[in-house]
């Protein structure tokens, strides 16, 4: 008898699981933006709809109906996505943004040490002239550092952007980056089709860490506008 | 009580709950059901949202554990969460001060 008894709690508990289980299984379908932050979003609800199931049984509720009631309690998925989206929008664009800002100089100065030799030319003008792109991505730049300072540690002092205004700015600095990479490339063709003079290993290793940062950049800037229209037509 | 009503204290609420010790997300939604006598009955929808955007501001931090077999993220107050929170109780405490007395249509300091 007890070990019947025991057989029907394991059984409950597995109906349990099962249903938080397949909660979970359809909000993580709703969730939109980085992997790691929706895997996160997904562990720490399931430890709390545990938990909720666990004060239902406190309160003398028997398992199937404690893991119904703690499901309800935390509301349907659709919802819980809906409220996660502008947390997750502004995950995607921070993601976005550090990952040009951080390999943004390695690819720069790779361009700048093969078509602007030592002694660089301090002249705007003239370092202008040698890096075509340097005013555009000067702008990119300080449009990626407000929006990481505007959606970081800075919000206790500063109006946080609009997470669709964040996406805005993830996007742009990714064109930004394609144009740039493009332009150079396109410089380097210019160079090589006068028969210039130029570093040919430095002008490969220029030329392949722009034609990389194309391919990602392109799917950066897709991935923060697809977002971005998501985001609104999620229900607020 | 609707989450909209607490638009503007949900921020302080929250460091409140947190200012004896660690809690996991579901913890801090119990404290304040408990605390308030269950006038504050606050969805997971409201609460987990905006503890990932005290933690993003630098008022609490989180760190990730395992209980029974799950992950479990628990919150607790940095140290400009507590200069944060005294500043919420402050500036509550003059703001209720006031509130009360224009409801009371008592000279101030409202005098019960």
């Amino acid at each position: 008898m007890a070990g019947h008894h025991l057989g029907r709690t394991a059984d409950r508990s597995n109906g349990d699981v099962t249903a938080v289980e397949r909660y979970l299984t359809e909000l993580a379908t709703h969730l939109l933006g980085p992997r790691r932050a929706r895997t996160a979003i997904l562990a720490e609800t399931r430890d709390g709809i545990h938990e909720a199931i666990q004060r239902q049984l406190t309160h003398g509720q028997r398992p199937d109906p404690a893991a119904e009631l703690a499901i309800i309690e935390f509301g349907p998925p659709v919802t819980v996505a809906a409220s996660f989206a502008d947390e997750l929008a502004t995950i995607q664009a921070r993601h976005t943004i550090r990952a040009l800002l951080l390999t943004g100089p390695l690819v720069g100065l790779c361009w700048l040490f093969l078509l602007a030799h030592p002694p660089w030319p301090v002249e705007p003008l003239a370092l202008w002239a040698a890096i075509p792109i340097l005013p555009i991505v000067g702008v990119a730049v300080t449009v990626g550092l407000i929006v990481l300072v505007s959606t970081g540690s800075m919000t206790r002092y500063l109006p946080e952007p609009p997470p669709s205004l964040s996406l805005l700015g993830a996007a742009a600095i990714s064109v930004v980056c394609l144009t740039a990479d493009l332009t150079m490339l396109a410089v380097l063709a210019a160079h090589l089709a006068h028969h210039d003079r130029l570093a040919l290993p430095l002008a490969g290793i220029a030329a392949i860490l722009s034609l990389i940062r194309l391919a990602v950049a392109g799917p950066l800037a897709a991935r923060c506008l697809r977002a971005r229209r998501r985001l609104a037509r999620m229900p607020q | 009580m609707r989450p909209e009503a607490l638009k503007g204290h949900l921020d302080g609420l929250l460091l409140a709950v947190l200012e004896d010790g660690p809690r996991h997300g579901y913890g801090v939604i119990e404290a304040m059901r408990q605390d308030s006598g269950g006038t504050f009955d606050l969805p997971s929808g409201t609460v987990y949202p905006a503890l990932h955007r005290l933690e993003r501001a630098g008022f609490i931090k989180s760190r990730w554990s395992m209980v029974g077999g799950r992950r479990r993220r628990s919150y607790e107050l940095t140290a400009a969460g507590r200069r944060t929170l005294r500043e919420e109780r402050d500036g509550w405490a003059q703001f209720s001060a006031a509130v009360s007395t224009v409801l009371a249509r008592a000279p101030w300091p409202a005098i019960t």
